[in-house]
C-alpha cells in the first residue's frame, strides 16, 4: 500500500464522521482540554473554525489556552494533557481520535507547523537542506535529485537569498530570520492546507518580523494557504491576520473580523488590550494596564472569567455561565453586556 | 537625590556633567583570528533621572555595551565615566571595590534565569547588601523589605523561590534586587520582552516612577521598540556595534533621520496603522545600485536602499538638532527618495 499520496485521505478507520460545513478547513467543535492528568481544564469549550486560504488569529495572554488548542489541533499534546470533549474536524472529517498512524499522514501532507524557536526544532548538526529533502523524500516519495531540486524551490520561495548556499548549511550558521524560514520552508514542503504558527515571531527582531509576516501573507496569497497564527501580541494578529479569536482564561471571549474587532471591541477584556497594546509611535504616555491577574488554570468560576478584573461588570456576571453572542456580522462576544445591548438595539 | 523634571528635553541642563559618559568605546571579543569588533566608537551620555533607551537587533551590541558599563568587558579603546570618575581604568581591587558599591545595577533579561532558584527572593534581594558589607540583620531585613515595596512586591513573596513567582513578579524582584544597594544607573536588558502586553505596561511604569522618586537614570536595552514606549526621554538606536541615531524619542520615531531607524519604527507592528513609510520602502531591492563594499563603508550601507558613493566611507554622529545626531551621509536626501514612485509599489503590501 501507498504510504500517502496527498489526494487520498489518510486511513479512517475508527474516526466517526461529523455532520460540519463542508468549506471547513479546519472547525474546533466544544473543545475541551484537561492539563495535569484531568485534574484541571485548561481549554474550556473552544469554537473554532478555518477556511480555506484564511489567515486566523489566536491572541491572549500567556496561559489562555491559546498555543494547547493549537497543539489539539496538531494531535500533539503534552504528556498529561488530553481533548476532554468537543471535537476537532479536518478537511470535514473528525480527528479528535485519530490513531498515531492516521496523524503521520496528516503531519507534513495536509497540516505543517511552525514553532516559537526555529533552533531547538532542526537538528543542529545535520545541514538544513537535508532537513528538508527528508521530509519530501518520505512524504511526497520524491528521488533524490528531485528532491533536491524542491528543497531549492521552496527555499527561493521563502525568501532565502542563495538556496544552493542555505542548502548545505547547519543551523548554527543562520541567523534566527533565515531558520525561521527554513522551518517554514519545512512546513510548507508537501503543500498542506493548513499551517499552524504558534509564536513564530516572536524571537525575531522587528524587521525580520515584519518580513515573515509578509512571506505567511504572500504563502496564503500565491499557495491559497489556510494559517492558524497564534501570538500574544494583538498588534502582531491585526497586522496579518483577517478573523481573529481572543482568549481569556481557556475560553474565547471574542472573535470577529479583525477591522472590526479593532474599530468595535464589544469585550471588555479586549477593550482592555487594545488599550495595553503597542500603538507604535512610542511618545511619552501613561500606559495603561490591566488590574487583576488572570484565574489559575482550573479554578472554578461561575460565570463570565474575566468579571473579576473587569471594570463594568454587574452582578448578572457571577450568576451563570456566559454564552457567546453575536453581536454582528460573524462577531461574536461572551458578554453580559454585549449580549444586553443587542437586545436593546 | 533630586526629582527629575517633567520634560525630558529640558531633563539635563547643558551646564550638569552627565551621570555616565561612554567615550569613543571601541570593545573586541576574542582574540588573533577570533577577534571580533562588537562595539566601534561607541559614544553615550546619560543624566540623572533620563531614560535612555538602546535599541537595536541581535548581535548589534546592545548587550555588550552594557556589559562594558558595569566593569564585565574591558573596552580596547576609549574610556567609561561615572560621575566624573574614569571606572575603566580602573584595575583589579579597585574595580571590585566599585562595583562592590553597586551604583551601577544591571537588570538581566530572563528572571527565571538570573535568580538563583534555591534562594527565596528575601535572600536575592539581601545578597547584594551583604556582598556589600552590610552584617546588621536588622539593617539588611529593613531594606529588603523597602526595596521590595518600591516595585509594589509585598512581604508574602519574601520566603518564596523564583520559581514559584509569576513572571512580573519575578521581574519586579530582579528589579528590587537592583535597587537594594541604591544604584545612581540602572542598566535593564530587555526588561519585559518575555512579558505580557498589561504586565508589560505594569513594569515600564514602574521604571517610569522610580526615575522620578529615585532620580535614577535609567538604560533600557531592547530589541523590540515597544519597550520603550510611553516611558523612555532619549533613543539610541545601534546598528552593528555603532551607534546610528540619538535622539529625542518623540522626534527620532515621528522624523527618523537615518533609513535604519525608519525602517524599524516602519517594522513595529502598531495597532494603529499610521506610518509615514512602509518597510517596503525602506529595504533593498535587487534594481537598487550595489552599494559601495569595503571596511571603511557606512555600517548599514549592505541593507540600504539609498546608499550611494558617498557612502563609502563611515560617517560620523553629527547633530542635525538640539540632542539629536544621525550617521548618515544622506540624512536630508533619502526620505524624499523613499517616497518616489518607484519606491512605492510592491507585488504584495502588508496592511
Amino acid at each position: 500500500m501507498a504510504i500517502d499520496s496527498r489526494d487520498q485521505w489518510p486511513d479512517l478507520a475508527g474516526a466517526a464522521r461529523h455532520d460540519v460545513v463542508a468549506d471547513d478547513l479546519l472547525y474546533l467543535d466544544d473543545l475541551h482540554v484537561s492539563v495535569h492528568h484531568g485534574v484541571a481544564t485548561a481549554v474550556r469549550g473552544v469554537s473554532l473554525r478555518v477556511r480555506p486560504g484564511e489567515i486566523v488569529g489566536l491572541v491572549g495572554e500567556s496561559g489562555s489556552g491559546k498555543t494547547l488548542t493549537c497543539r489539539a489541533t496538531l494531535g500533539v499534546l503534552p504528556p498529561g494533557c488530553a481533548v476532554e470533549s468537543g471535537s476537532v474536524s479536518f478537511g470535514g472529517v473528525d480527528v479528535t481520535w485519530l490513531a498515531r498512524r492516521g496523524w503521520e499522514r496528516l503531519h507534513g501532507s495536509q497540516m505543517g507547523a511552525v514553532f516559537q524557536d526555529p533552533a531547538s526544532y532542526l537538528n543542529p548538526v545535520i545541514a538544513v537542506g537535508p532537513q528538508l529533502t527528508e521530509v519530501v523524500r518520505v512524504k511526497l516519495r520524491l528521488g533524490r535529485s528531485a528532491a533536491h531540486r524542491r528543497a531549492l524551490e521552496l527555499f527561493e520561495a521563502v525568501g532565502l537569498r542563495q538556496p544552493e548556499r542555505v542548502f548545505h548549511q547547519i543551523p548554527a550558521e543562520l541567523s534566527g530570520g533565515m531558520l525561521q524560514r527554513v522551518t517554514i520552508a519545512i512546513a510548507i514542503s508537501c503543500d498542506p492546507q493548513l499551517l499552524v504558527a504558534d509564536e513564530p515571531t516572536t524571537a525575531l527582531d522587528v524587521t525580520i518580523q515584519a518580513e515573515v509576516l509578509e512571506l505567511l501573507q504572500r504563502l496564503r496569497d500565491e499557495r491559497g494557504l489556510a494559517v492558524l497564527f497564534v501570538s500574544h501580541d494583538l498588534a502582531v494578529i491585526t497586522k496579518l491576520c483577517d478573523p481573529i479569536a481572543v482568549f481569556y482564561a481557556g475560553e474565547i471571549v471574542e472573535s470577529g473580523p479583525a477591522e472590526e474587532i479593532m474599530q468595535r471591541p464589544r469585550h471588555p477584556y479586549t477593550q482592555a488590550l487594545l488599550r495595553v497594546a503597542s500603538v507604535g509611535d512610542f511618545r511619552r504616555r501613561e500606559l495603561a494596564v490591566i488590574a487583576g491577574q488572570p484565574p489559575q488554570v482550573g479554578e472554578d468560576i461561575t460565570g463570565c472569567r474575566f468579571a473579576a478584573r473587569c471594570p463594568v461588570a454587574v452582578p448578572e456576571c457571577a450568576a451563570g455561565p456566559v454564552l457567546s453572542v453575536p453581536v454582528g456580522e460573524r462577531h461574536e462576544a461572551r458578554c453580559v453586556l454585549a449580549a444586553r445591548a443587542m437586545v436593546a438595539s | 537625590m533630586t526629582a527629575a523634571p517633567p520634560d525630558p528635553i529640558t531633563a539635563a541642563p547643558a551646564g550638569t556633567p552627565p551621570l555616565l559618559a561612554v567615550e569613543s568605546v571601541d570593545v573586541t571579543l576574542g582574540r588573533g583570528w577570533r577577534a571580533n569588533r562588537v562595539l566601534s566608537g561607541v559614544d553615550l551620555d546619560v543624566w540623572p533621572g533620563e531614560i535612555v533607551g538602546l535599541v537595536g537587533e541581535t548581535g548589534s551590541g546592545k548587550t555588550t555595551l552594557a556589559r562594558t558599563v558595569v566593569g564585565l568587558v574591558n573596552p580596547k579603546r576609549g574610556r567609561i565615566l561615572l560621575e566624573g570618575l574614569p571606572i575603566s581604568a580602573l584595575r583589579r581591587g579597585a574595580r571590585r571595590a566599585e562595583r562592590r558599591r553597586g551604583h551601577v545595577q544591571l537588570v538581566f533579561q530572563d528572571p527565571l534565569r538570573s535568580l538563583d532558584p534555591d534562594l527565596t527572593v528575601a535572600g536575592i534581594v539581601a545578597e547584594g547588601l551583604r556582598i556589600r558589607g552590610q552584617t546588621d540583620r536588622d539593617e539588611i531585613r529593613r531594606r529588603v523589605t523597602s526595596a521590595l515595596e518600591q516595585p509594589g512586591l509585598d512581604a508574602t513573596v519574601l520566603g518564596r523561590t523564583p520559581g514559584q513567582i509569576s513572571g512580573g513578579q519575578r521581574q519586579r524582584v530582579s528589579i528590587a534586587r537592583a535597587l537594594a544597594v541604591e544604584p545612581r544607573l540602572l542598566i535593564c536588558d530587555e526588561p519585559v520582552s518575555a512579558l505580557d502586553a498589561s504586565t508589560r505596561n505594569y513594569v515600564l511604569r514602574l521604571l517610569d516612577q522610580l526615575r522620578t522618586s529615585l532620580g535614577l537614570a535609567i538604560v533600557v536595552i531592547s530589541h523590540d521598540l515597544s519597550s520603550l514606549a510611553g516611558i523612555a526621554d532619549r533613543v539610541v538606536v545601534l546598528y552593528r556595534g555603532r551607534i546610528v541615531e540619538d535622539g529625542p524619542v518623540d522626534r527620532v520615531f515621528t522624523t527618523p533621520r537615518h533609513p535604519y531607524t525608519a525602517l524599524l519604527m516602519a517594522s513595529a507592528p502598531s495597532v494603529r496603522h499610521d506610518r509615514p513609510f512602509s518597510p517596503r520602502q525602506l529595504r533593498r531591492t535587487d534594481s537598487d545600485p550595489a552599494p559601495p563594499a569595503g571596511p571603511g563603508a557606512c555600517v548599514f550601507a549592505a541593507r540600504c536602499p539609498f546608499a550611494a558613493a558617498v557612502c563609502a566611507v563611515q560617517p560620523p554622529l553629527t547633530a542635525v538638532g538640539e540632542r539629536w545626531s544621525v550617521a548618515c551621509r544622506r540624512h536630508e536626501e533619502w526620505a524624499a527618495l523613499a517616497q518616489s514612485a518607484t519606491r512605492q509599489e510592491g507585488p504584495t503590501h502588508a496592511r
